[in-house]
């Protein structure tokens, strides 16, 4: 695993859609995060320009209907997009691979409940799951993330089962079994590094796809409440406001569809990266 | 699939019982008397225990009667009966309309990797993938209906009113769909044919002589589609339950748009029924996309 690590990065990098990846994910991270540093105005400040008013030297993306900076709006934006796709499938990815974990390793009866619970929840088609916890749980700005982390646990538990169920069958768990290891040691320091390069490319997509749910959540008024600067809120009222300004409602989903090509290019990449090491190491 | 639709049923009644908010105190509104709201309660049967709901609910929808809404007092089997048409017609429209872009491209792209066309659909297909579909409406009905003038910007013509305009008005929410589908479906084609391609069987005809066409379209194709069969089939049967955004942004009155217009009167009953409908469907979907699946290839056997 050493030689492995340490090219890591440089592989990654040296690999086409890897580098693509990196780089427009950095920079959207960047933007977000620096935005105070980027732009003067303020995302929620009305009327620091005209009313719907195209994009301009001053307002490079133009203002919205209550003459807020739209550039401003799409660079705070981008924080609540990346805080939700990040935070929901850091919260899906624990939960999801300690139950696969769990499930695979122990295996019966206890398998089986967990892995129905999972059908369960695969049953709904996701968008309509996600809507039905937010009606439950409420909109704030913490419900849409739970929600989306719920939709993606079912993803990440059978993609470790299924791992775990083909790295006890190799010899070394028996192994250790042998040697007196306990349980948590054998599954979370022998089993997990080994299926940590799948999840990796997993929890990438999974990003993509958290952060394009949470867009379209917000579209159908589900997300964050406003007047947070919510890239799909910004789409929904831009589409109403189409005849009047129609860069309104191109900049957010442009945005949206930079960062989420970003993030498919560093799957790619990562799993570039993994298989050439996978077929190259034996 | 009779205990699988029990408990189906009784996940969806729990789920939508968890909703806070109760529908008699909605309906009442804020200045209605203990009398009336009392009233409301017992009429929507919410005086008596979860559980026993339940089996009532569940002994009625096995008669095939899911209640009346709340709101509107329409039975909701008929509101469900009356979007059911909006919903079918594009969703078979528009897989239509996908296959018909994606199996070529994917073919062709297969059997000549890096031409001409390979590349472009490479391309279409990158692109599609990672546009959000509604973001790719609102651009679509900017340029087409905005800019151009061309077809209507939302809503459904009746065909029986207005045949031409009913076709004018599906082609910008089945655009819609069918790119980001076609997108998916290209990629899967493309690169089951070109795994099944590279297998010994296919060199083997090669070897003895067989026309490359013939290879492809007699030996190969019917094995590679079977993926293709899958994720058609699997994302036929989410649109089924409604493309809730699209027909949210087309204002096409199909199922995912009572959803959405469910929750947001807190609507009880109506949007038990009609979740419990997607839910069905897209387990009945999933059912026959096994079926053909198994139909298409004799290895798999169906339990």
């Amino acid at each position: 695993m050493a030689d492995g690590t340490d090219g890591f990065a440089v592989k990654l990098w040296r690999s086409r859609s890897g580098r693509a990846g990196i780089i427009l994910c950095s920079l959207i991270v960047l933007a977000a995060f620096c935005a105070p540093l980027i732009t003067l105005y303020n995302p929620l400040e009305m009327g620091v320009g005209t009313r719907l008013s195209g994009p301009s030297g001053q307002h490079p993306m133009g203002t919205d209907e209550y003459g807020r900076d739209i550039m401003t709006r799409i660079l705070y934006g981008a924080r609540i997009s990346i805080v939700a796709g990040v935070g929901a499938v850091l919260i899906a990815s624990f939960v999801g691979v300690n139950t696969g974990m769990v499930a695979g390793y122990f295996g019966g009866a206890l398998d089986s409940v967990l892995m129905r619970i999972m059908d369960a929840i695969i049953s709904f088609p996701a968008t309509l799951m996600a809507i039905v916890v937010i009606a439950i749980i409420g909109t704030n700005s913490l419900s849409s993330i739970l929600a989306i982390a719920i939709v993606n646990i079912p993803t990440f538990a059978r993609l470790t089962r299924a791992n775990v169920l083909s790295e006890i069958s190799k010899g070394y768990v028996e192994a250790n079994r042998a040697l007196g290891f306990s349980h948590t040691r054998i599954m979370y320091q022998e089993i997990l590094p080994n299926v940590l390069s799948t999840l990796f490319v997993q929890i990438t997509v999974s990003i993509a796809n958290a952060i394009m749910l949470e867009s379209a959540l917000s579209f159908l008024g589900l997300g964050n409440p406003p007047p947070a600067p919510s890239w799909g809120s910004m789409l929904s009222t831009g589409k109403d406001y189409m005849l009047y300004a129609p860069t309104y409602a191109i900049f957010p989903g442009l945005s949206l569809t930079v960062l989420i090509v970003g993030l498919y290019l560093l799957g790619d990449g990562l799993r570039d990266v993994f298989d050439s090491r996978q077929s190259g190491g034996r | 699939m009779i205990p699988a639709v029990l408990v189906i049923s009784f996940v969806v009644f729990m789920i939508i019982n968890l909703i806070p908010g109760d529908p008699a105190t909605n309906l009442a509104g804020a200045n209605a008397s203990e009398a009336q709201l009392q009233a409301l309660t017992v009429k929507f049967g919410l005086d008596k225990p979860l559980l026993h709901r339940y089996f009532i609910w569940l002994g009625n929808f096995l008669k095939g009667d899911l209640g009346n809404a709340i709101i509107s007092d329409q039975p909701v089997l008929e509101m469900i009966g009356s979007r059911l048409g909006a919903t079918v017609e594009l969703t078979i429209v528009a897989t239509i309309f996908s296959i018909v872009i994606s199996l070529p491209l994917g073919v062709v792209s297969a059997m000549k990797p890096n031409g001409v066309i390979d590349r472009v659909s490479t391309m279409f297909s990158a692109i599609f993938f990672a546009v959000p579909g509604f973001w790719l409406g609102i651009l679509l009905i900017l340029l087409v209906s905005v800019v151009l003038g061309l077809l209507p910007a939302s809503g459904r013509v009746a065909f029986s009113s207005d045949p031409i305009g009913h076709i004018r008005s599906i082609v910008l929410p089945m655009l819609t769909i069918s790119l980001g589908m076609a997108a998916r479906t290209i990629r899967y084609t493309r690169a089951s044919l070109m795994d099944v391609l590279s297998q010994d069987y296919i060199t083997t005809a090669k070897a003895r002589g067989v026309p490359k066409e013939k290879v492809a379209y007699r030996h190969a194709l019917r094995n590679a589609l079977i993926p293709v069969v899958t994720i058609v089939g699997l994302q036929m049967g989410d649109l089924f339950g409604g493309a809730i955004v699209v027909e949210q942004i087309f204002a096409w009155p199909g199922i995912g748009r009572l959803v959405i217009q469910a929750i947001s009167w807190r609507d009880y009953n109506l949007l038990q029924g009609t979740v419990l409908y997607i839910v069905l469907v897209f387990m009945v979907v999933n059912l026959l996309v096994d079926i053909i699946n198994a139909m298409v290839d004799p290895r798999i056997r169906l339990k």
